[in-house]
């Protein structure tokens, strides 16, 4: 009976041993989630002060769509940069207006413009600064990764706070990046990731 | 004995000229082309290729490592001088690889990645993951922050379903009231998709939408969808940009997809074996190719 026992045990420990369950969801929220945040402070730092805030290459919105409509290869070889390839670039891009209306996603302008509050998740601030280089990277995934901490400062730690209080009517200055496609041709207002906004 | 030698120079000189007259081979191995979309992938590199005045084979791996292995065993020996690949495992495929690179052949991924940083030359990969981004934006817009909704994955051990699916759920998961009940693999598979799909709307009655991991599963869940009469409720997201889910999204029956560019990315490995052979040593180890969104909004775009 004892052998029995025994065999069984070790039957079941074997098994539990040999086959290892692992879930999707698990797997997908290890690459996705956790990604090593800290390694990038630095970097995301960077980014944000000398690639975006003090980059030369800032341009005020009513010149960056006169460039864009007047001769849109120019303007992404002068202004525009885009990791990899593609049609669409990305620009740095500066302005003033007032607050026509705003909801959870987003700050609408008086002069056109959008600006983008709550998704801000893709490349356009990475690529704009001009900052991050396809070779500093060895896989897609360290890139990835920078990219949301990027996003991730911006979204969840900068703008939050530069959103509070605004209202209707309200004066404001913002600093951000844009895509422009040559779809978007001719371009009449942007859609602004924001990086700086102020009252 | 003058003109004996003669001869013989003329015959040497002929041999050498024969020689170096013969156009360079270019080999492009796909995965495999029982998939419209490979056979896109390869015919555009092999087009590519002859077109830069290059010979070109295609090799079809029949989604089989085994058989992968064998064409690159084969055209080491015949004397290919670079390799164009899509390859059938990230990780498996990287011995082929650098079995080729002792021969001093050079390899070009093209769309799926292998694990390491120093096998290919370089990797010409769609950007899954900032498309499946902006993927993840238009779902949380079309459902307004909440719902039921599900995942139809694609191979599990592919890169290219890992990094769609991280895409879609950085944006997805920061939305709490957009709720996964299911999450299952569909293999890039229309009818193992429609079936997934059976199965999680039956366990799941009140669902508002599926996110697929490229087309072909999307159409596959949507022929569920539409089986069950729920083409009015749940909605529908793949990716990858195949004409018939263009069209779907043009009648309203699916919400978006993302444009890949296979034929971006053969011309680009075309182009870099041709810059490999003229003395260019350094290229990019990953080079993102854009994938954009097609929805009721851009459609008639493409």
């Amino acid at each position: 009976m004892l052998r029995k026992i025994l065999i069984s045990v070790i039957a079941i420990v074997l098994v539990t041993q040999s086959v290892r369950f692992e879930k999707l969801s698990e797997h997908v929220k290890t690459e996705a989630g956790n990604a090593d945040y800290a390694n990038f402070t630095e970097k995301v730092k960077n980014i944000i002060q000398k690639g975006v805030l003090e980059n030369s290459l800032l341009t005020e919105e009513f010149q960056l769509i006169k460039q864009l409509n007047n001769n849109l290869t120019n303007a992404k070889k002068e202004l525009g940069n885009r990791l990899g390839i593609g049609e669409s670039a990305y620009f740095l891009v500066k302005g003033q207006s007032t607050i026509a209306s705003i909801n959870e996603n987003e700050v609408q302008l008086a002069n056109g413009s959008i600006i983008d509050t709550q998704f801000i998740f893709g490349n356009e601030i990475r690529d704009a600064s001009r900052m991050v280089k396809l070779e500093d990277f060895k896989s897609q995934k360290d890139l990835n990764a920078l990219t949301e901490a990027l996003n991730k400062q911006v979204r969840e730690v900068i703008i939050p706070q530069e959103i509070k209080g605004l209202k209707v009517g309200d004066n404001i200055s913002y600093i951000g990046a844009c895509e422009v496609a040559p779809t978007d041709i001719p371009v009449k207002a942007l859609t602004i990731y924001p990086v700086e906004i102020k009252h | 004995m003058k003109y004996v030698l003669a001869l013989c120079g003329l015959l040497l000189f002929g041999c050498s000229s024969k020689e170096s007259a013969e156009k360079p081979k270019i080999a492009v191995v796909i995965s495999t082309l029982n998939n419209p979309w490979f056979v896109v992938l390869g015919e555009s590199a092999v087009k590519n290729a002859e077109k830069l005045g290059y010979e070109a084979k295609l090799f079809d791996s029949q989604n089989n490592p085994a058989t992968e292995s064998d064409h690159f065993e084969n055209l080491i020996s015949s004397g290919f001088d670079a390799i164009l690949f899509n390859p059938t495992d990230a990780d498996g495929s990287i011995a082929n690889i650098l079995k080729a690179k002792e021969a001093g052949i050079p390899v070009f991924c093209m769309d799926r990645e292998v694990n390491s940083n120093d096998a290919a030359t370089s990797q010409i990969l769609s950007d899954n993951y900032t498309g499946c981004v902006a993927i993840g934006v238009e779902f949380v817009k079309q459902l307004h922050g909440k719902g039921n909704y599900v995942e139809i994955l694609g191979l599990a051990g592919d890169n290219n379903t890992y990094a769609r699916s991280n895409g879609f759920h950085t944006v997805v998961d920061k939305f709490k009231s957009l709720k996964m009940l299911g999450q299952q693999n569909g293999d890039f598979d229309r009818n193992k998709a429609m079936e997934v799909m059976e199965s999680m709307m039956q366990a799941n009655p009140d669902l508002q939408a599926v996110f697929c991991g490229n087309d072909a599963m999307a159409l596959g869940a949507y022929q569920a969808i539409q089986s069950a009469g729920k083409s009015q409720k749940i909605k529908v997201f793949g990716f990858d940009g195949a004409d018939e889910v263009v069209q779907k999204i043009k009648e309203g029956k699916i919400v978006a997809t993302g444009m890949q560019y296979p034929k971006i990315m053969a011309k680009t490995a075309a182009e870099f074996a041709v810059e490999f052979f003229k003395g260019r040593k350094d290229f990019p180890q990953h080079i993102p190719v854009a994938v954009n969104l097609v929805n009721s909004k851009t459609a008639k775009h493409y």
